[in-house]
């Protein structure tokens, strides 16, 4: 059983990587995580919005309403330079728990 | 998009969330069940089957508010550890531990109403509070708590020596066979004068005492955490 405070930051990981790239809106973050996990992680509605506004809260995330390209208006979400300085020692914290947890299950890289 | 709106609203009408920041919140949502039903009709599937699909992401009951109103409030609860209980808690500390302190060389104690013991009133106690009340409404201040934090986490001891003291006694009372009803009603007028003395020099002369030492610290202007909306 994962824990839920795992989960949560390895959640937090992935929106802050995708967001990376620039802003997405709430469905195209769920979306580009599927995708570039090949569906291996995926969002729920019930799983997304509380974190996405959560991360809001705590001043990783900025959002905005934009109308693109004459479509419905959506709410944008992008990094902010709090959110950019959290990203680099999450992915450290992450990449030594999967080399910790492959050395003990003697798993090897590539 | 209206009858996806109408859907969520449903799901959040339970929350306790500002109206504005329901509506925001059920915009967005509905949006995202948009983008999901066309997807699914893109699968395909048809349009039946893509509605009853996309709905199912919508938790049932509560748990879909609850969880938005628990991420959204996060950020007051974290802001409120900081402007008020932690002066809250450092402040009533100190108090207790001078207070202790004082009592150390000799401790007095004095017989109240019904039986019931009560530490002595201490002069040194009560002036030395101001001291500990400013320095809390001080940290509070500092961590952008608002004047009525600020007050909350300065009179915190009295609060906290007033409803121990008022327990205390109460289980001596109890323990004693004290305040068993005959005794109670017996005894009313005389329990009730020493009720309000005690309420008086364990509570109203404490937070008097704190408050004044807080009074500069509620003056000036804390950096207000920024309200938790959904910018447009």
């Amino acid at each position: 059983m994962i824990d839920a405070q795992v989960k949560r930051g390895s959640a937090e990981l992935a929106i802050l990587t995708v967001l990376e790239d620039g802003p997405l809106h709430g469905y195209e973050i769920g979306k580009r995580i599927e995708n570039q996990t090949g569906g291996r992680l995926q969002f729920t509605l019930a799983s997304l919005y509380p974190l996405l506004y959560r991360m809001e809260t705590q001043g990783w995330l900025k959002a905005k309403w934009e109308n693109a390209s004459g479509t419905r208006r959506r709410r944008y979400y992008q990094l902010t330079a709090t959110g950019k300085q959290r990203l680099a020692p999450l992915r450290e914290q992450w990449s030594q728990l999967f080399h910790a947890l492959n050395s003990l299950a003697g798993v090897t890289n590539g | 998009m209206a009858e996806w709106h109408e859907i969520v609203r449903k799901h959040l009408a339970c929350s306790r969330l500002p109206q504005a920041q329901q509506q925001e919140i059920a915009d967005e949502i509905a949006g995202h069940l948009e983008d999901r039903y066309e997807d699914l009709l893109r699968q395909p599937k048809n349009p039946e089957e893509a509605r009853t699909l996309a709905c199912s992401e919508l938790p049932r009951g509560n748990a879909f508010s609850n969880e938005i109103q628990f991420a959204l409030k996060e950020d007051e609860r974290n802001n409120r550890v900081k402007t008020v209980w932690l002066p809250a808690i450092g402040v009533a500390a100190m108090s207790m531990i001078l207070f202790k302190l004082l009592q150390l060389p000799h401790v007095h104690m004095q017989r109240l109403a019904s039986g019931g013991y009560l530490p002595l009133f201490d002069w040194r106690w009560i002036l030395c509070l101001p001291l500990l009340s400013a320095w809390a409404a001080y940290w509070s201040r500092q961590s952008g708590g608002t004047i009525s934090q600020r007050a909350l986490a300065a009179a915190t001891p009295a609060l906290a020596f007033g409803s121990f003291l008022i327990n205390f006694v109460a289980a001596v009372l109890l323990w004693n066979n004290h305040l068993h009803v005959k005794g109670v009603t017996s005894n009313f007028g005389q329990w009730l004068q020493g009720l309000a003395l005690m309420l008086s020099i364990c509570i109203l002369l404490p937070m008097l005492a704190l408050l004044l030492g807080a009074l500069p610290f509620l003056r000036g202007h804390a950096e207000e955490a920024a309200p938790v909306a959904l910018a447009r």
